[in-house]
């Protein structure tokens, strides 16, 4: 049976970043998709120039402790070099004119010059005349190709972590990233999820404030009016920052992938969902 | 599920003849023309299997019209002889209708005759009737010409004589009676003063 309908097995989730490097090998099942094997590794402390191969490094070393002998992998942008907007395309637009529109509001909504930079529109499910406007930066995104290539990965896409976390937790309304040294909060705003990144190694305190300010800041604006926060952080962290998040009337819960409760690789696990038109996590 | 693609364009590409050519558009070519292939030959495939079973069904209606041969050939003997005996009755008919013509033409003639004219004699000839009678007078020979030809439309009654007898009141004539449609030379030949 699984000659006739299972057809390509998904790709892994790669997460790359200069805290950690994780990999998920993903696996459809009838409850839905589930982390069949999953690789977490913390990277030291190198000097920048080193970093690409002390990454490459640990991908090879991943590749070889997992089974899967898929190599097809999806990959994140890091939060500060890629961006997204919503695109509105004017009525019988064809897709090549949208793509020269597009790069004109790239010009006027991304901090790169067009050389140095990737544009992708991409669909928006249940809209028809709009499109997801994603800009990156090209040097970046070539360098996490070329980690990806030297451990002989195959990447198929890019994405943001913003969508990867919208696709991972459609329930919720935001969502805070505070498992890197870096924490980003996550505002699932109709339709483009929008980011704040926060300054790195907040305390706890400062961090809750920040986050409570943001959230204001989206009712206000009428990005999305919050009740529902999902707080992705190592255990000790989010016993710290959910009373001081739960305070405020928001419905704080941890990120959980299955039984298991915000795993290091939930980001990669996220990402491994991108070939995916629905899914519901196992 | 919303996502986002911002792999770069693969940048690969391809040496042939010296020539560096993009790996993603040699690619998309050779997929294109394995898609026009695929559809030439399932085209060709098709048109095939419809030319193979149009030539059996001729095969088989020419096998139908052999077979048909001696029939046909029947009924073309039976039409054959269909049209001789309706040839044999037609020819039957006519000269079955040939005598009563005679007779009405005879009986037009005698009826066509004036009171103080009488007949000697109505001869069959070449072409129509001779009429021979007597008057009293020049003037009923020409009221019987007047009458014949009133009476016998399509007849061109001509006065062939006129003769009298010595110290006789009676004039003897002949009438030359032409048939409708007779042949010119006859008709040229049928009346003479």
């Amino acid at each position: 049976m699984n000659v006739l309908f299972d057809v390509r097995a998904l790709p892994l989730g790669v997460e790359l970043s200069a805290d950690r490097v994780a990999v998920v090998v993903p696996q459809r099942t009838r409850e839905g998709v589930v982390a069949a094997e999953a690789f977490v590794e913390t990277v030291p402390e190198i000097p920048d120039d080193e970093l690409d191969e002390a990454l490459g490094a640990i991908l090879r070393r991943a590749l070889q402790t997992l089974r899967s002998k898929n190599r097809r992998c999806i990959l994140s942008a890091p939060w500060t070099e890629a961006l997204s907007r919503r695109f509105k395309l004017p009525p019988g637009m064809p897709r090549g004119e949208a793509a020269r529109a597009a790069e004109l509001e790239a010009d006027v909504v991304a901090p790169w010059p067009s050389s140095e930079r990737v544009v992708a529109l991409d669909p928006i499910p249940g809209r028809k005349r709009e499109l997801l406007l994603s800009i990156g930066r090209a040097a970046t995104l070539e360098r996490l190709v070329a980690i990806a290539k030297s451990a002989r990965l195959q990447p198929v896409a890019i994405d943001t972590p913003a969508c990867a976390w919208r696709r991972f937790a459609p329930q919720a309304d935001a969502l805070l990233d505070a498992g890197s040294s870096r924490a980003a909060l996550v505002v699932f705003s109709d339709p483009v999820p929008s980011f704040q990144l926060f300054a790195p190694r907040l305390i706890d305190e400062r961090l809750a404030a920040q986050v409570r300010l943001g959230l204001i800041e989206a009712r206000r604006d009428s990005e999305a009016d919050v009740h529902r926060l999902l707080v992705f952080a190592a255990h000790e962290r989010y016993d710290a920052l959910a009373p001081l998040l739960g305070g405020e009337g928001y419905a704080v819960e941890p990120v959980r992938v299955g039984e298991v409760e915000a795993p290091a690789w939930t980001l990669a696990f996220a990402l491994a969902t991108w070939p995916l038109r629905a899914w519901s996590a196992a | 599920m919303i996502r986002v693609n911002l792999l770069p364009a693969s940048r690969e590409t391809v040496p042939i003849f010296g020539a560096h050519l993009d790996r993603r558009l040699m690619r998309d070519a050779a997929g294109g023309v394995a898609f026009l292939c695929i559809v030439s030959a399932g085209t060709y495939g098709v048109q095939e299997l419809r030319l193979t079973a149009l030539r059996a069904e001729a095969g088989r209606l020419e096998r139908t019209v052999d077979s048909n041969a001696a029939r046909r050939r029947d009924i073309a003997a039976g039409a054959a002889q269909v049209a001789r005996l309706e040839q044999l009755e037609r020819e039957a008919d006519a000269r079955r209708r040939s005598g009563n013509a005679v007779a009405a033409t005879l009986i037009d003639i005698g009826n066509a005759v004036p009171a103080r004219v009488w007949l000697d004699g109505i001869d069959r000839s070449t072409g129509g009737f001779v009429v021979t009678g007597a008057a009293t007078s020049l003037d009923d020979v020409g009221a019987t010409l007047v009458s014949v030809e009133r009476s016998m439309p399509g007849y061109a009654p001509a006065l062939a004589s006129v003769t009298r007898e010595d110290k006789s009141a009676v004039l003897h004539f002949s009438l030359q009676l032409l048939e409708p449609g007779p042949p010119a030379a006859a008709r040229a030949n049928g009346v003479r003063q």
